[in-house]
């Protein structure tokens, strides 16, 4: 694995974290009338508002070579805005990491003649990248069912996810649920030792890849992907970071 | 605003820990109070597409539902001596306008609904009723 600089790990969280948003804003988009009706806090007015300024200020992000801070400054508050607009939250923990690397991108763009800045806000997504695996992966490792497959086994029938029949057949076998539970939590609280080395690294993010793909297949997260590789040029500059 | 309206800015990072029928929501219709229909799912899964990856705004808008409807459970506990004001509560306005934005209501008659939700024993997964409504007009 290269290298990463500063400022290109930087750049690569701004672009990718700017797509997340670019996607959550257009399905937003496309469902603003119910959203309006059903959200608590804006009219339609307001809320329709908000989604334009989140817009023009994620592309912005996105495109434009300089204006980083204002930029990010509006895409946070925007985001804020919308997952206060649903009671605190529209998508969990999608919205939190959304929240997440902007709230770090807006400190690096404030202070972007100071170096420490950046720093700091890489190893902030960094480490709640980090985190979100291995949380979730002690919090799995904690209960019975998932140590023995009975979770995936018997649950994904009836799973609020609508999991796809075909999935749900494929992990049915008590051998293969036992075994995809513990490739799941073994992957999820791996991400420590991964950062030890750039290969395993390496290794580590082509399987969160597949992980998020897979995680789409059966459970319909799409944003989930988008926003957790925004956070892999922090992971990567973390572990170069632990490393050095 | 409250406080809980911010929570997106503290993460918790435990995800899915359970993947089971977190809450079931059915409603069901008649002509008359005394003459409803069968139960039927008010949010029905969507079919799942490879272009969803990049635009699933209604499949996020089903998982929107079903997590404001574990709230609604949570919620509904507190008021069980005066389920009029809970009635009255943000929480059930914002669920009531989920289920119409799902499930096209008759313009005249009445219906009921029911949320179903999964045991806290992880030894025992299954799905008990855990909120009946009233009948009420549409």
């Amino acid at each position: 694995m290269t290298t990463f600089s500063l400022s290109s790990a930087l750049d690569l969280t701004r672009v990718l974290a700017g797509i997340a948003v670019l996607l959550q804003n257009l399905e937003m988009r496309s469902l603003r009338k119910s959203l309006a009706r059903i959200g608590g806090s804006f009219t339609d007015r307001y809320f329709g508002g908000i989604l334009a300024m989140q817009l023009f200020g994620v592309l912005c992000l996105i495109v434009l070579p300089d204006f980083h801070a204002p930029s990010a400054a509006v895409v946070f508050a925007t985001s804020l805005l919308i997952s206060v607009h649903f009671r605190g939250s529209f998508n969990g923990g999608a919205d939190a990491m959304t929240l997440v690397i902007l709230s770090a991108l807006c400190v690096a763009f404030a202070f972007p003649s100071h170096p420490l800045a950046t720093k700091a806000a890489l190893v902030y997504i960094g480490l709640h990248s980090t985190l979100s695996y291995v949380i979730a992966g002690i919090s799995k490792l904690k209960k019975s069912r998932w140590r023995s497959g009975a979770e995936i086994r018997d649950s994904l029938k009836d799973s609020s996810y609508a999991v796809p029949a075909t999935l749900v057949r494929s992990f049915s076998e008590a051998p293969t649920a036992f075994a995809v539970s513990w490739t799941l939590m073994l992957f999820e609280i791996a991400v420590v030792p991964a950062l030890m080395s750039p290969h395993t690294l390496s290794a580590w993010l082509v399987l969160a890849l597949a992980f998020h793909l897979l995680n789409f297949a059966a459970l319909g997260l799409n944003r989930f992907l988008f926003v957790w590789v925004a956070t892999y040029p922090a992971l990567i500059y973390l572990g170069e970071t632990l490393r050095a | 605003m409250k406080f809980s309206d911010f929570k997106a800015l503290v993460p918790r990072w435990i995800f899915f820990d359970g993947f089971g029928a977190a809450c079931r929501v059915e409603l069901r219709f008649g002509e008359t109070r005394e003459e409803l229909g069968p139960w039927i799912e008010a949010f029905t899964p969507v079919e799942r597409t490879a272009w969803q990856l990049f635009h699933n705004p209604r499949g996020n808008l089903r998982l929107f539902a079903i997590s404001s409807f574990e709230r609604f459970i949570v919620e509904a506990q507190q008021y069980l001596e005066d389920p009029d004001v809970f009635a009255k509560s943000e929480t059930y306005a914002v669920c009531m306008a989920l289920l119409k934005e799902h499930v096209t209501f008759p313009h005249s008659g009445f219906f009921q609904f029911k949320v179903q939700a999964v045991l806290e024993n992880e030894d025992m997964a299954g799905l008990q009723d855990a909120f009946v409504s009233s009948v009420q007009a549409t």
